[in-house]
């Protein structure tokens, strides 16, 4: 039941640092509790620009403005380089004087202008270099900057874990996954063929038992279907399997309850998110809570009433990590999507608890005091070291050892990853809330948590740069935002993991959707920095490009279901026709 | 023949930057947003140059496309942080009405005689209340930080600055009458 991080994107704070620009003024002014006057607003503005012009503020301003509008219009550097600075007067020369003249009288009126000696102080094609290293151009309109923030900040690009396993296969790539998925439906059809031989034959024992057996090889079936974004196919086998479960959908007559119900409830709330059903997503998604934590309850009845030896509170505790703690995870990222964040945070906060009761018991099976109210990465610093960071495998002798020592609770690389993953969760969800430095904080937090890299197939890796750019970007610093992306792209490639058990197991490289959204977020913020038109262009192309394969994801859907499909994809698609315009 | 438009253009740009910045600047408290929000009227307005109908002041045609982009701005602002405030369209439109008093024929097409005027106002303006101007908008001074140096209250420095920006516009308003008188 393993959970990767479902990374979307989530804020925008207030006052953004922009380059060397000037510090902002205050922004007390003007009271505005009093009544409105345009007339008092008016002055203010006149007076802040009178004053921004007397400090010199406006030139390099103004300058800059006409390299971007001859920029954005296809006019060169030199044109923009050649204008006048306010402290030169047209000598009663208006613009409209200009344009009334005849086409003789215009050109030399300019002429004359621009072969003012001050008209060339950033002399030609320097202009815009100058500009660059002054590092005041900002390459992106108000309206596309916006939009990126949207992005960046409220928006997701890939809004449900499903999504982050899909792949965009073709020719023999493709033919191969297609028969692996035949090859799994062929098993399940012989499965399925021996229950009901099973139960025609009047076996019922073996027949019910033969019927458990078909739930397990199902998600064989489903899972690389929507993995080929092949989203309906999915969805029909998924609540197949479901119907198969009931009494009345399988041969035996009988309620198939199996554990596999909530890892299906999961991977159908997941698949109906992507597709834009997020009420359906959210149906699924509390009946698989509500199964695992039924469960969890029901194994430590059974396990105290067959094993007196069992420590209730430590079984209980890890049973609550391993399988509750995933599906509040996915509660709390729907809700982010819904735009729910109080309720997000609610999810969020449930799974902390299970993360904290696994710590704090940890800590109290070790004699450990914790402030009431620590932080969890405090309480995970008081655990003792081999908690904090375990190794991959003990021997059986050595795990007897700790469950005597720390009363049932044995150290594991999966516990500790978790918490990582936890704080980078944490730290989506500040930025969702407008809150970039609590975003940044959460994560630097994370780097206390020492979780292994051969442990962590939740890629945080890849996914803690990812989200530090986002932040960056969020706060439009670019360069920034552009160091942390090439960070995440350097753990994008496949990898080799130790499972639990010590098993080395190969991980492919990130698939197409997040990878999607890193590239995606380069092109943006290279556009933003407009260090040259060649860039902004290959800029703008990176987002084009992503919105197309964000678009191949959908194509297998009905026209009504792409839109809802792509409706998580807004503030990226809005970009993208903001930047083609 | 392009080159030339893109020469006249940059023209335009240089003469109308101030006043349309004054305007964008009294509606957004950002000066980087009105940066962007001056940059991309006269991007339109570049588009658009086409449609301008010169029997019109430039200044007023140019503070169109303006006002629709500020109102554009405060809409996105709004959707994007419910609990900003935002200027009204209603609000925004009488600032523009406002710098259209500011800028009327035959005076003013390019608002150096409404800065020149506001330069030589401010030289009128009385000890106390030129202190806290220039405290404010010259030095970039909070009024929690004018108050601090003077001591005085916030509110006593907000209402100072109140009754100076309301003499500076009378100032103003009269001498670009006289001098429209004279013309």
């Amino acid at each position: 039941m393993s959970e990767r991080p479902e990374h979307q994107g989530p804020e925008l704070g207030g006052p953004v640092p922009r380059g060397t620009l000037p510090p902002e003024p205050p922004h007390d002014l003007l009271d505005q509790e009093q009544p409105f006057d345009a007339g008092q607003w008016a002055m203010h503005g006149l007076l802040r620009t009178h004053f921004d012009a007397e400090r010199g503020d406006l030139d390099a301003r103004a300058r800059q403005i006409l390299v971007r509008v001859q920029a954005a219009t296809g006019a060169g550097a030199s044109d923009a380089a050649g204008a006048p600075a306010h402290g030169d007067s047209a000598a009663g020369t208006t613009a409209s004087r200009l344009l009334a003249a005849g086409p003789a009288a215009r050109a030399s009126r300019i002429l004359a202008l621009l072969r003012r000696p001050r008209a060339w102080l950033f002399g030609s094609g320097l202009a815009a270099a100058g500009l660059v290293a002054a590092g005041v151009v900002i390459g992106l309109r108000f309206s596309e900057r916006e939009a990126l923030a949207r992005v960046v900040t409220g928006a997701v690009l890939n809004p449900t874990p499903v999504l982050l396993d899909v792949e965009l296969l073709e020719g023999d790539a493709l033919r191969e996954r297609e028969e692996t998925i035949a090859a799994a439906q062929q098993q399940l059809a012989e499965l399925r063929a021996e229950v009901e031989r099973l139960a025609r034959e009047g076996r019922a024992e073996e027949a019910k038992a033969a019927a458990h057996r078909v739930l397990l090889p199902w998600k064989d079936v489903y899972r690389p279907l929507y993995g080929l974004a092949r989203w309906d196919e999915a969805l029909a086998e998924m609540r197949a399997e479901l119907a198969y479960m009931r009494p009345g959908g399988n041969p035996t007559g009988e309620l198939l309850d199996s554990d596999w119900l909530s890892v299906l409830l999961l991977d159908l709330g997941g698949t109906l998110e992507a597709m834009g059903d997020y009420a359906g997503a959210r149906e699924a998604y509390l009946a698989s809570i509500d199964d695992r934590k039924q469960r969890a309850e029901r194994g430590l009845a059974d396990r105290c009433a067959t094993e007196p030896h069992v420590y209730p509170v430590a079984w209980r505790v890890c049973t609550y990590v391993n399988c509750v703690m995933p599906a509040y995870w996915r509660m709390s990222y729907l809700c982010v999507v819904e735009g729910n964040l109080v309720e997000a945070r609610q999810h969020h906060a449930a799974a902390e608890q299970c993360l904290r009761d696994y710590f704090g018991g940890v800590c109290q099976a070790a004699g450990v005091s914790v402030a009431p109210g620590a932080s969890l990465v405090k309480i995970y610093e008081a655990s003792p070291p081999e908690f904090r960071t375990p190794i991959s495998e003990y021997t059986p002798a050595q795990v007897q050892a700790f469950e005597q020592a720390y009363n049932g609770f044995v150290p594991s690389s999966v516990f500790v990853t978790k918490l990582r993953e936890h704080l980078y969760r944490e730290a989506r969800l500040r930025r969702v809330e407008h809150n970039l430095a609590g975003a940044r904080q959460a994560l630097s937090e994370a780097t206390r948590v020492l979780c292994s890299p051969r442990h962590d197939e939740s890629r945080l890796d890849f996914y803690e740069p990812l989200e530090l750019a986002r932040i960056a970007i969020a706060e439009r610093d670019y360069e920034t935002g552009l160091r942390h992306l090439a960070q995440a792209e350097r753990h994008a490639g496949p990898i080799r993991l130790t499972d639990p058990g010590g098993n080395d197991v190969s991980h492919g490289p990130i698939a197409v959707v997040p990878l999607s959204e890193l590239q995606s977020l380069k092109g943006a913020a290279l556009a933003a920095l407009n260090r040259s038109p060649a860039e902004r262009e290959r800029g703008r192309r990176a987002v084009e490009d992503t919105i197309a394969r964000v678009a191949r994801l959908g194509e297998s859907l009905s026209t009504r279901e792409q839109t809802e499909f792509r409706r998580p994809w807004a503030a990226w698609l809005d970009l993208a026709d903001r930047m083609r315009q | 023949m392009e080159k030339t438009r893109e020469a006249l253009f940059g023209v335009l740009v240089h003469e109308h930057d101030l006043g349309l910045r004054a305007f964008v600047r009294a509606c957004t408290q950002n000066a980087a947003e009105a940066d962007d929000l001056v940059q991309e009227t006269f991007i339109t307005a570049w588009r658009r140059l086409d449609e301008y109908d010169r029997a019109r002041p430039f200044a007023g045609w140019l503070r169109g496309i303006a006002r629709h982009n500020v109102n554009a701005y405060f809409r996105e602002r709004a959707a994007l942080r419910q609990h900003e405030h935002v200027l009204s369209p209603e609000a925004v439109a009488a600032i523009a009405d406002e710098f259209e008093r500011l800028n009327r024929p035959p005076r003013g097409e390019v608002y150096r005689d409404c800065f020149a005027a506001l330069r030589e106002c401010l030289e009128t303006l009385g000890g106390a209340e030129r202190e806290v101007v220039h405290r404010a908008y010259r030095d970039n001074q909070a009024c929690r930080a004018i108050a601090g140096d003077l001591g005085q209250t916030v509110e006593a420095v907000k209402k100072r600055l109140q009754r100076a920006r309301a003499a500076l516009r009378d100032c103003i308003l009269s001498k670009l009458e006289m001098e429209a008188v004279d013309v």
